[in-house]
């Protein structure tokens, strides 16, 4: 798949030009400075030769078969070439060319021509408006980057060509090999999925780092990605992370959810390893591509001085990593070399004296060590350091390790020349603890998601044409949101247990029907103008007694109406007060790259305050239901804190699960709220007190 | 004993504001007073007494000294409306007419005011309209001058009450009618026997609302400034717009509440600076720490709505017309624009009441 773009036999390059000033020239110069074995055709009007190469009048005139054609010519001649190549039979081009979608309103008409035009003829394309592609296995550089990347099996994807640039000078700068690389452009059409796959097939690429402003078709990239993941770890920056809330949302998870919910819950969802900077994405590319996967948190960090090794200890403590105790084995043979001074504990500290050897040892000792699962060795570079000597003890042993062991030289001058000795023996080297201990730890979350069973998506059964029948009625009165009985409906529908409700008219009615349910009961207005009940006072909780309930009915009734004057009021519902659980709230929002998610949180009136809540992408694995509801920092309190009963967490599961199959079942909820579900101690199972549906706008 | 009736013909016309200040001048004068609303429709508990909040406020303001249970003999809660929906067919006409009958004992005058517009009622079989021809009651109808069709309006209710119509008030009236009102309305309804009492301006400090009214029909949050809700907002203007314009918008608008998304930062910090009377934030968008700090320190409070920026105007564009008052600052307004602008020596002639 796409292998044209990577291993072309021939290739012609449009708008090769002779002048060393030109992109043209560059691109030429590129093609041919790097091994690449198959041919080159510049091809230019003026024709002649372009740095030894015959060049032809035009597309038509150069010799066939051409795999590949690499356009740079002005935007106007695009769309003609587009029809060259499908005369000539080419099916693969790379537009260099700028000056389409990203230009303005002329632009985008022109890059949507271009991509009927490629469709007619049978042309993939990457870009417009990209820095072109290099594969560094066949020696294609058909790309205007400066340079040409070293051999090494990251393969890398951008969706800013500026990224792509920096992308390749940082590892000329740290010795890391790339296998392939594309620069995305504007992606007329081939897109980020696409490439994910391609890097997935081919051999030479190990591990997927990518640059993502958007994802076009979100739920196809997800599942792309989830199947790359298995065997690569796909490791992706997302940029353009936006303040959460869509504006106008009528519900509570409207208002947390944003498309920064969305990546973040795909990504987890997914497999991929998300980068949150730049520094990040690097670190983690130079961790994954050299070191195997750690079989278990426990680190051990040698340091030849105290305040470092506590800095890297500090660090650990934010991860899911652990200062493991050495075994008596190990710190018997430690005893034996080091000084007596020496700590012989995790962070292991041998001491500013430290040479080469007992660098050597040291490390050489810890490796066998079966307790251990991750190593980091730092070195601060004291004048009686042997910064490159002890570089060069350390690299075969870390290089032959069946765990992971990186490096931490701290410094930036004296000690360039050993970090520079660890990579090429493809040993990371970081100037900062952090960086090392975070890129260990996103291996060992890695490996950890790779450990998981695979996924299982239940069915929930659910009366279907019951919930049909409800929207169909609303649709039908041009109503957008579902009053509480309708939600109820639905709900029951799909199993959830309601509480029991009576509809009362008036303040006797109301006492008749909390007589019957039992006090206490909660009292809510019945208005379809009211949509966020307790904001306006439309909730009362508690209600112990005739009196209570009749008070409440008439300070109830008479605040709506003074609030909102025109507001439908058709009565109250007396409700059963469900108690002695704790409350959660589950959502639903959809999004526009990725389609329905559903949300978890603590409920209450703190909910939007304190963001407390975890995203997934429907449809929800029982894995997925089972991390959201562990996901939230308030979890310790569904857990049960000081002696509480635990909830009934396995209820909380079933219900996202439900949730995502009414998401699944019925695609024209655009917002639900299920505030409060009350879930009861373990083994008692859950309610759901409240719930709110909103429906998308019928065409 | 003279009984006056302060009607409209459509609601929210201003009634109360007249009660209030001819009741405070009725006072100043040496007349001993009484008043009672036949119906009200803003129900409100006090001290265990069912009673309507507009009347309440009257009560309160012109410290009467009647029986509390006599300020509204039928209030109609949602209870109550249900309840007449489904047959109940309660003696309301019977306690208004026992409370008008025991309100006239030992009193110079008594005020009525009707709740919604004189031709409500229908529902409770309370229409006003019955009741006061049967007892030959004085009337004064108050309307918003909105354009001439309210001549119609006046026209017919000259009909239906012939010489219990005392005359009527003009309100809310933008100064540039004012010409039009002397030159040819006036003189229009006098041909007509329709005697014109007062001419109210439209009047900014009547027209507005407090911030804790609006945080109450707004089903916000105060997320600060809770000591200045008390702060009347006279205009509001929507942040959605780039910050200097919006500056230039805030330097000519005379006490502002402003509505704008939470995230709009450059907004907010301007609408601090310039010491807006409130800020109103849409979209549950909260704002940043810099933003609470500065609103904190200089007193604006800041209201966290759910709703986007549209529906919040429209909500306070549909409640501005109908404002009930309630401060102090309002209602010593009012009684001031009525002292001023009512031709009380006309009124006294016309009821016959000599000084």
């Amino acid at each position: 798949m796409l292998e044209n773009f990577f291993k072309p036999r021939s290739m012609a390059i449009l708008g090769a030009s002779s002048d060393p000033n030109k992109l043209g020239y560059n691109l030429v110069k590129n093609m041919i400075s790097y091994g690449y074995k198959g041919e080159v055709y510049p091809i230019n009007p003026k024709a002649g030769e372009i740095l030894g190469l015959k060049s032809y009048k035009s597309l038509e005139d150069a010799p066939r078969p051409v795999d590949l054609a690499v356009l740079a010519v002005a935007p106007k001649y695009v769309l003609e070439a587009m029809d060259q190549c499908g005369r000539m039979g080419i099916e693969s081009a790379v537009i260099i060319t700028g000056g389409f979608k990203e230009s303005g309103r002329e632009g985008a008409k022109l890059e949507r021509e271009l991509a009927e035009a490629a469709r007619r003829n049978r042309v993939r394309l990457i870009g417009p408006n990209c820095i072109g592609v290099i594969d560094t296995l066949s020696g294609v550089n058909a790309s205007f980057a400066a340079d040409m990347p070293l051999p090494g099996n990251i393969g890398v994807f951008s969706q800013s060509g500026a990224i792509c640039v920096a992308i390749l000078d940082w590892a000329l700068g740290e010795n890391v090999g790339f296998s392939r690389f594309v620069s995305l452009g504007n992606e007329a059409d081939i897109t980020e999925t696409e490439i994910l796959e391609s890097f997935g097939q081919d051999d030479q690429t190990k591990v997927i780092i990518g640059y993502l402003e958007s994802v076009e078709r979100g739920r196809d990239f997800m599942d792309t990605a989830y199947r790359i993941s298995q065997t690569k770890p796909v490791i992706i920056i997302k940029a353009g992370v936006t303040a959460a809330g869509a504006k106008a949302a009528s519900s509570h998870t409207g208002a947390m959810a944003g498309s920064e919910n969305a990546y973040e819950a795909a990504f987890k969802q997914a497999g991929i390893v998300r980068a949150y900077t730049m520094a990040e994405l690097f670190n983690f590319a130079l961790a994954f591509s050299t070191q195997p996967f750690p079989v278990g948190p426990n680190l051990c960090i040698i340091t030849n001085s105290g305040g470092p090794g506590i800095i890297a200890a500090d660090a650990i403590e934010k991860t899911q990593l652990h200062l493991a105790t050495l075994s008596n084995e190990t710190i018997s043979e430690l005893r034996t070399f080091l000084p007596p001074i020496a700590s012989l504990y995790n962070p292991v500290d041998i001491i500013g004296d430290a040479d080469a050897e007992r660098y050597r040892r040291t490390l050489a000792t810890i490796v066998e060590d079966t307790n251990i699962h991750n190593i980091l060795v730092m070195l601060a570079p004291a004048a009686i350091t042997h910064i490159d000597e002890t570089a060069a003890a350390l690299a075969p042993i870390a290089k032959q390790a069946s765990k992971p062991v990186v490096t931490c030289f701290m410094g930036r001058k004296r000690v360039e020349m050993g970090r520079k000795l660890l990579l090429d023996a493809g040993v990371p080297s970081y100037n900062y603890p952090e960086s090392a201990i975070n890129s260990l730890n996103a291996m060992f979350r890695h490996r950890q998601w790779l450990d998981r069973p695979e996924r299982v998506y239940p069915t929930l059964p659910g009366d279907k044409s019951a919930v049909q029948k409800v929207f169909d009625d609303i649709t039908a009165t041009g109503r957008n949101d579902l009053i509480e009985a309708e939600a109820r409906g639905v709900l029951q529908a799909y199993g959830f247990r309601v509480p029991e409700v009576v509809l009362a008219k008036t303040s006797d009615e109301a006492v008749a029907a909390a007589e019957k349910i039992g006090y206490p009961v909660v009292m809510k207005i019945v208005s379809p103008q009211v949509l966020h009940k307790s904001d306006l006072g439309g909730v009362a909780l508690g209600l112990a007694d005739k009196s209570q309930v009749a008070d409440a009915f008439f300070n109830m009734t008479t605040r709506i109406r003074n609030v909102i004057p025109q507001a439908i009021i058709l009565g109250v519902y007396i409700q059963q007060m469900v108690t002695g659980g704790k409350e959660v709230i589950l959502g639903l929002t959809k999004d526009e790259q990725f389609g329905p998610m559903v949300m978890f949180g603590l409920g209450g009136i703190y909910v939007e305050a304190l963001k407390d809540v975890a995203f997934r992408i429907v449809p929800l694995s029982e894995q997925d239901a089972f991390d959201m509801v562990r996901e939230i920092r308030s979890f310790p309190i569904l857990r049960g804190v000081r002696g509480e009963p635990a909830a009934d967490l396995k209820a909380i599961e079933t219900s996202l699960l439900k949730l995502s199959q009414i998401a699944l079942d019925f695609s024209q909820i655009i917002e639900a709220d299920i505030n409060p579900l009350m879930v009861l101690p373990q083994g008692q199972g859950a309610v759901a007190i409240d719930a709110r549906f909103t429906l998308a706008r019928q065409v | 004993m003279t009984a006056i009736f302060i009607g409209s013909t459509i609601e929210d016309a201003g009634k109360d504001i007249l009660t209030l200040g001819l009741g405070k001048r009725f006072k100043d004068d040496g007349y001993s007073l009484s008043f009672f609303k036949p119906v009200g429709i803003h129900p409100v508990k006090v001290q265990e007494v069912l009673t309507d909040q507009d009347a309440w406020t009257i009560y309160r303001f012109l410290e009467l000294d009647q029986p509390l249970a006599s300020l509204c003999p039928v209030v109609v809660t949602h209870d109550l409306l249900t309840r007449v929906l489904q047959g109940e067919t309660g003696p309301f006409k019977d306690k208004i007419l026992a409370t008008y009958e025991a309100l006239q004992q030992d009193r110079d005058i008594l005020m009525m005011s009707a709740g919604g517009s004189i031709y409500s009622g229908g529902l409770l079989g309370t229409q006003s309209i019955g009741m006061i021809n049967e007892y030959g009651v004085k009337v004064i109808i108050i309307d918003r001058y909105t354009n001439e069709f309210v001549i119609d309006r006046f026209l017919e209710i000259k009909e239906r009450l012939g010489d219990n119509l005392l005359g009527v008030v003009l309100n809310r009236v933008n100064d540039v009618c004012l010409e039009e009102i002397k030159d040819l309305i006036i003189p229009f309804l006098n041909r007509h026997g329709i005697e014109v009492l007062g001419v109210l301006p439209e009047d900014p400090i009547i027209r507005s609302i407090s911030v804790s009214e609006l945080n109450s029909i707004l089903g916000g949050t105060v997320l600060t400034g809770q000591e200045c809700l008390h702060r009347l907002v006279e205009n509001f203007i929507i942040g959605g717009m780039q910050v200097d314009h919006a500056r230039k918008y805030m330097t000519k608008i005379k006490n502002a509440g402003v509505i704008v998304g939470g995230d709009r930062t450059d907004i907010l910090a301007m609408a601090i600076d310039m010491r807006a009377q409130c800020l109103i934030l849409t979209g549950s968008l909260y704002p940043n720490e810099m933003i609470m700090a500065s609103a904190e320190q200089k007193g604006v409070p800041i209201i966290l709505t759910r709703d986007d920026t549209y529906t919040v105007a429209r909500r306070v564009d549909n409640f501005s017309s109908r404002l009930q008052l309630r401060e102090k600052e309002k209602v010593d307004r009012g009684i001031w624009l009525v002292g001023k602008h009512f031709d009380f020596d006309r009124f006294y002639r016309l009821v016959g009441l000599g000084r």
